[in-house]
């Protein structure tokens, strides 16, 4: 059995699963236990990651402040370079963002940028051109629809802009296939991961252990 | 000095048809309305038979689907201002004529080198203009030799210099009275070059001192005063469309053309734009007010023709049109001078928008309050702790996050906020923790006592809820933890 595998191996253009996961680029979620269900150490980047939920509000935006807290500082150097000016953007949230507990929490206001698009398919548009665009390291996009071809748009922007995305998609869409690396789905004190790419992780869930506030 | 002679022959239809896109069959017609005459025609209209000063009556006879247009002598005139605006970028000295306009050329053509003629009858020919060169060492000379050129086989490069076609211009092209080039050519005379190898004493006598003087001035033994033309300070130019236009699409191709003009205005003078506004007029002409006015920013000042269309491009997009479009114009007001921006040798070819091009794009299409940064104010009351920033940031000031401590209490306030409390039965909810007692606000009658509460609702999600202090003490819901 052993030397079949190594056979396997040694064929050119032939990868394992698990060590073709490891080595896309990762970005730690600020949660150690997610991280480590994870399996590569945080979510990917380069890549969309959706996020199922029942209700709008279940915890996703304060799930992901830490990121947001570590991606929103701004390099020193191009502090007056608005070229190089990091851009976390929140697209079509479902409320409005409370600038003074953000900032309570330690998030640097000046990189947040709060887009409101009245039609769903400008929400799309403008989130591709957010993720081509090289100055934005974290995207967090909530969408009540999308299908397989507007996921794979904007799959291939984080892939062009190396970028994180988070689609946040009402816990139906679970059912419809998706094109992102990792799908989780939030629910009241757990996150269960639905498909995380190299196949290894589906099913496991984490306790929620983030106490809200 | 060397003059140089842009001479338009069909300016009036140019004027016309540069507005539009598809070539029909198209004359212009002048003269009172009863017995109106062609006085331009395009190819096509030529091939079917309509020839200048052929009556209209005439020409319809021909070409049932000819479609003719008056004469529009305001836009003409102003179609001159623009071109003038063009030409300024080739010279500083710059004036009108007849149907066309004269520059300076002595010190272009050091500039520009020998394939100035050639560069600027491609941008003509670009930008829907036909044109006939001549030049001369005085500006009648290059009227003169820019006319002789007319008379040339249309669709090449026509140009002329005044010291060739001396001898063999016909003297119906000075610009002698007629009844006085009648009276030489009855003489015998039959050149410019025949004319002005006779005695001044004897020719006085025949076409005056007036006449004598245009001869002077083709030869420059007198100099001819021009008006030379100042750019203005403030845009503003209008194009009548030849045919109403619905779609906003098919609006692009007008609005190409004026910012074509608008842009070559803008390299002439050395100046950028950043905000400027398109009114879009139902009737042509001025007298009906414009159906929609669209201001449009830019976030730095810029005179990319493509950049300012795809802005205006965008902005299109968002708006209805209510009815059909007969007149665009478009004003500046304000305009900054120019600075380029230096290119980078190793540029990445693939990188995609930077983030103040795309920041420009996206605001352009979603509109500006679509697209806001958001910043904190010390002030107790949840609603008005909150606000956004203003939209138009000047590209060299990043934002920054605003100094002072933030109320300690901040951290125990959810994350998303509802954009109105909304009332809620206390019966649904099932309180967790009480959290703060706000009472503020009563010097700006904004008063508000409330005790707030974290509270679980029957979809079992944290909600920040509060009670009224107040009587009936009714139950809101203001916020949304996670």
């Amino acid at each position: 059995m052993a030397t079949a595998t190594t056979a396997i191996s040694a064929i050119p253009g032939v990868w394992r699963g698990q060590s073709h996961a490891t080595q896309s680029l990762v970005q730690a979620s600020g949660h150690a236990a997610l991280d480590a269900a994870l399996g590569q150490g945080g979510l990917p980047r380069g890549a969309i990651t959706e996020v199922l939920t029942q209700y709008w509000g279940m915890g996703e935006f304060d799930l992901f402040l830490p990121l947001m807290r570590q991606l929103a500082q701004q390099p020193a150097a191009s502090a007056a370079d608005p070229d190089s000016q990091r851009v976390l953007a929140l697209i079509a949230p479902p409320f409005t963002p409370n600038a003074l507990a953000l900032a309570a929490r330690g998030l640097p206001l000046s990189s947040l940028w709060w887009l409101r698009p009245d039609r769903s398919a400008l929400a799309w548009w403008s989130a591709e051109q957010l993720l081509r665009c090289g100055n934005c390291p974290l995207l967090l996009f909530w969408s009540e629809d999308g299908d397989m071809q507007k996921l794979k748009r904007l799959q291939l922007a984080a892939e062009h802009g190396q970028n994180i995305a988070l689609v946040f998609r009402p816990e139906k869409a679970s059912q419809q296939a998706s094109p992102a690396a990792l799908r989780l789905r939030l629910e009241a004190g757990q996150i269960e991961v639905l498909k995380a790419r190299g196949g290894l992780k589906q099913g496991k869930r984490v306790p929620l252990g983030t106490a809200l506030m | 000095m060397r003059w140089l002679c842009l001479l338009f022959p069909d300016l009036a239809l140019d004027a016309w048809q540069r507005a539009s896109p598809k070539q029909g069959a198209l004359a212009i017609l002048d003269g009172p309305s009863q017995r109106q005459v062609i006085c331009g025609a395009n190819p096509l209209a030529q091939a079917g038979g309509a020839r200048t000063g052929m009556p209209w009556a005439a020409a319809r006879a021909l070409l049932p689907d000819l479609c003719g247009l008056e004469r529009n002598l305001q836009a003409e005139q102003q179609a001159l201002q623009q071109l003038a605006g063009w030409a300024y970028q080739y010279s500083s000295r710059v004036a009108l004529c007849t149907q066309g306009l004269q520059l300076e050329i002595a010190a272009s053509h050091r500039l520009f080198g020998k394939n100035l003629l050639h560069e600027m009858h491609a941008e003509l020919t670009q930008e829907g203009w036909q044109v006939c060169f001549g030049h001369a060492p005085t500006p009648a000379g290059a009227r003169l030799a820019a006319r002789y050129s007319a008379t040339l086989r249309p669709g090449v490069l026509r140009s002329s210099a005044y010291e060739r076609i001396r001898n063999k211009a016909p003297l119906a092209l000075c610009e002698l009275p007629g009844h006085q080039q009648a009276l030489l050519e009855s003489c015998g005379i039959r050149s410019i070059a025949e004319l002005q190898q006779l005695p001044a004493a004897g020719l006085i006598r025949r076409i005056g001192r007036d006449g004598l003087r245009v001869l002077a001035q083709l030869s420059g033994g007198q100099p001819e005063p021009l008006e030379e033309y100042r750019p203005p300070a403030r845009y503003q130019a209008q194009l009548e469309l030849p045919a109403a236009l619905r779609s906003s699409e098919a609006l692009l191709f007008p609005i190409k053309r004026m910012l074509g003009d608008f842009t070559a205005y803008l390299r002439g003078l050395d100046c950028a734009v950043q905000h400027w506004q398109w009114l879009l007029h139902p009737e042509r002409g001025n007298h009906a007010p414009p159906i929609l006015e669209l201001p449009l920013g830019l976030l730095s000042a810029s005179r990319d023709p493509l950049h300012l269309l795809a802005v205006t491009k965008h902005a299109l997009e968002r708006v209805q049109l209510l009815a059909p479009i007969q007149s665009l114009s478009l004003k500046a007001e304000q305009l900054w001078p120019y600075q380029s921006q230096s290119g980078d040798l190793f540029a990445r070819q693939d990188a995609g928008a930077s983030w103040p091009q795309l920041l420009e794009r996206l605001r352009s299409r979603l509109g500006s309050d679509a697209v806001q940064q958001l910043s904190w104010q010390p002030d107790h009351r949840p609603e008005r702790s909150w606000c956004t920033r203003p939209s138009t940031l000047p590209r060299t000031l990043p934002a920054t996050d605003p100094q002072g401590s933030i109320p300690c209490d901040a951290q125990k306030r959810p994350l998303w906020l509802l954009p109105e409390p909304r009332p809620i039965a206390r019966e649904q909810l099932r309180l967790i923790a009480s959290l703060e007692r706000i009472e503020t606000g009563w010097w700006d009658e904004h008063d508000i006592r409330r005790d707030y509460y974290l509270a679980l609702d029957p979809h079992g999600m944290h909600i920040w809820v509060y009670q009224e202090l107040r009587p009936p003490r009714a139950w809101f819901q203001h916020g949304v933890f996670g």
